[in-house]
């Protein structure tokens, strides 16, 4: 569009070429016609544009949403020019992950001095934090011959949280658990609720547990024991490169980002997970860390509370995927930042040059990776093609290939949950790394690890 | 106000060729089939078409001068070529927005008549008055106008 210096250099260059052209071929009938465009220059250039001063204020209907939840937001432009202005474009920054549900997000207007607009429409998001940087507005006089464009600071904030289920409880067992009491067996003695073993009764201890059998039995007073409960130090590791990401095209996929718009993404399931454990482990009050794991060293320190798993939920609900070259293995993951024997849990499908690093963090840390699996992901894609013995080949092939990778991984220790995105995650968290898990664990005479290989 | 616009193209360039045909059938032709697509363009979404049929309607008039025909109508084809040219883009500017305000287009279309009264009218003097005034004074005149024009065009540009 021809607005601003161009138009001016476009007339102006026509001008010249009529009055040029009347001066060469001495006929001053040229130089009339070029007076139409100069008259036009010269209404313009006598109304000239004044100092612009607007000001922009931004209100959400809230300041968080369920994904996929409409949210209201309302721009305010109030025009604090000592004049009017003559026209004035306004287009609010639209979040990149946002989607327009409702109205529109641009106007154009003229505005009276002191006088105000309202630009109202809604949007919805699949995930993350939403933020607006200010609105860009161009002011230019009614002919186009003056134009300003200005970027007014406004900066909002949504956070835009995904749907995720809540899981009662995660069995852990790291190598050190911290001072304060919680719902994790700290292998010691001391109040609890679960029987640890008996042991010399000593003045001052409660007579109430004593074990009356075992005194009888010894001669002196027994003492029952109690499993001492406390909180852990955990850290979720989010894995969010590129490469161990798988995308599909499914025509069942929800409109939207991510999963929006027919393609489907693995990640999103891997969000999903990470959020409901950081919900679930700050809840039983745990002091929960984060490293998101792709783009950059998305770090957040860990703490306790309720601001804490705000800050968790707001940083996975942001998780990005990144490709960055340095971040391709594991082995630059930043040990020193995770405290030693802690409980660490893998949220990733997995790659096959994971095994290393994870089988070398098994030896200081408590390593439990919950794995979206990629291969029935893919797989119930691609059967839905007419190749479907290649398919079906391929799938096996890729399947052993999976297994092998989470047994050698099973039989370091590490605790692992394969999850096919299917199905709900709660349910299999409780059945595979519940509380009774571990019982019938012992009860069969296996390690945890191995009752559900 | 799209149609206006095209009316006002396809006034402008329809009295181009009307005024081309007293100087024979063929120029007429030339000057209908040009007017024409440039009329066609109209209907197409290239905003850039229509500085395009500026140029083409302002050249148009200049040889129309230049080959001697009536020159109170060719300043009226340049005078109906800006003002077409000029709502055009001011339409499209405003066709990208959803709703606009009325108040806009009153006060465009009311700064448009006082810039073509000012330029036709000045066109229209031109044309008309005989004024007779020695060498000096037209050297005089000649450096006036090429001093106000520089004024005129390069320091807005100057101040972008």
């Amino acid at each position: 569009m021809l607005v601003g210096p161009r138009r001016w250099a476009f007339l102006g260059g026509a001008a010249f070429a009529l009055v040029w052209a009347g001066w060469a071929l001495h006929r001053g009938e040229l130089l009339a016609l070029a007076l139409p465009l100069l008259g036009y220059l010269a209404v313009g250039y006598a109304r000239p544009p004044t100092s612009v001063e607007l000001r922009a204020e931004r209100t959400l209907s809230t300041k968080q949403a369920a994904s996929g939840e409409s949210v209201q937001i309302t721009l305010e432009i109030h025009n604090r020019s000592q004049y009017a202005l003559e026209i004035v474009e306004i287009q609010d920054s639209l979040p990149q992950r946002a989607a327009l549900v409702r109205g529109v997000d641009a106007k154009i207007v003229a505005l009276e001095r002191e006088e105000n607009t309202l630009i109202e429409y809604a949007v919805s998001a699949r995930r993350g934090l939403l933020r607006w940087s200010g609105v860009r507005v161009i002011v230019s006089d009614t002919l186009g011959l003056y134009r300003q464009v200005l970027e007014i600071p406004c900066e909002s904030e949504l956070l835009v949280l995904p749907a995720f289920e809540k899981i009662s409880r995660l069995w852990m067992r790291p190598r050190r658990t911290r001072i304060y009491s919680g719902q994790v067996k700290a292998r010691l003695g001391g109040p609890g609720l679960e029987f640890f073993g008996v042991r010399d009764y000593y003045p001052g201890d409660p007579q109430r547990y004593l074990n009356w059998k075992a005194t009888a039995r010894r001669d002196r007073p027994i003492l029952n024991e109690f499993e001492q409960e406390r909180v852990v130090d955990v850290i979720l590791l989010l894995d969010a490169r590129e490469r161990s990401d798988i995308e599909i095209f499914s025509p069942s996929a929800l409109q939207g980002e991510g999963r929006g718009g027919g393609w489907e993404s693995l990640f999103e399931y891997s969000v999903e997970a990470a959020l409901a454990l950081a919900h679930a482990l700050s809840v039983q009050g745990n002091r929960v860390g984060l490293l998101i794991y792709g783009n950059f060293l998305n770090w957040t320190w860990p703490g306790y509370g309720r601001r804490q798993r705000e800050r968790l939920l707001r940083a996975i609900a942001s998780a990005e995927k990144g490709d960055k070259a340095v971040f391709e293995d594991l082995e630059n993951l930043p040990t020193r930042l995770l405290p030693a024997g802690s409980q660490l849990i893998f949220v990733s499908p997995l790659c096959e040059s994971d095994i290393k690093t994870l089988l070398d963090l098994r030896l200081r840390y408590e390593v439990l990776v919950i794995s979206p699996d990629p291969v029935s992901f893919e797989g119930r894609a691609l059967l839905s093609e007419k190749v479907q013995d290649e398919v079906q080949l391929a799938m096996r092939i890729a399947r052993l290939r999976r297994t092998a990778l989470l047994t050698q991984l099973r039989r370091a220790g590490v605790r692992v949950l394969d999850w096919d995105v299917a199905r709900p995650l709660a349910p299999l968290v409780d059945k595979q790394l519940g509380r009774l898990s571990q019982r019938a664990g012992v009860v069969r005479g296996r390690a945890p690890s191995e009752s559900f290989l | 106000m799209i149609v206006g616009t095209r009316l006002l193209w396809i006034g402008c360039y329809g009295l181009l060729a009307i005024w081309w045909g007293q100087h024979g059938r063929e120029p007429a032709l030339i000057a209908l089939l040009i007017g024409a697509v440039a009329t066609a363009l109209c209907w197409t979404s290239w905003s850039w078409t229509a500085s395009l049929r500026l140029l083409v309607a302002l050249t148009g008039a200049g040889l129309g001068v230049a080959a001697g025909l009536t020159p109170w109508g060719m300043l009226i084809v340049v005078v109906l070529a800006l003002a077409a040219w000029d709502l055009e883009l001011f339409a499209r500017r405003l066709e990208r927005f959803s709703e606009s305000d009325p108040r806009m287009w009153r006060q465009h279309v009311r700064v448009l008549g006082w810039a073509l009264a000012l330029g036709g009218g000045a066109g229209a003097l031109a044309l008309g008055a005989r004024v007779t005034f020695a060498f000096g004074w037209a050297l005089f005149l000649a450096v006036l106008f090429l001093i106000l024009f520089l004024l005129l065009v390069r320091a807005p540009l100057a101040k972008r």
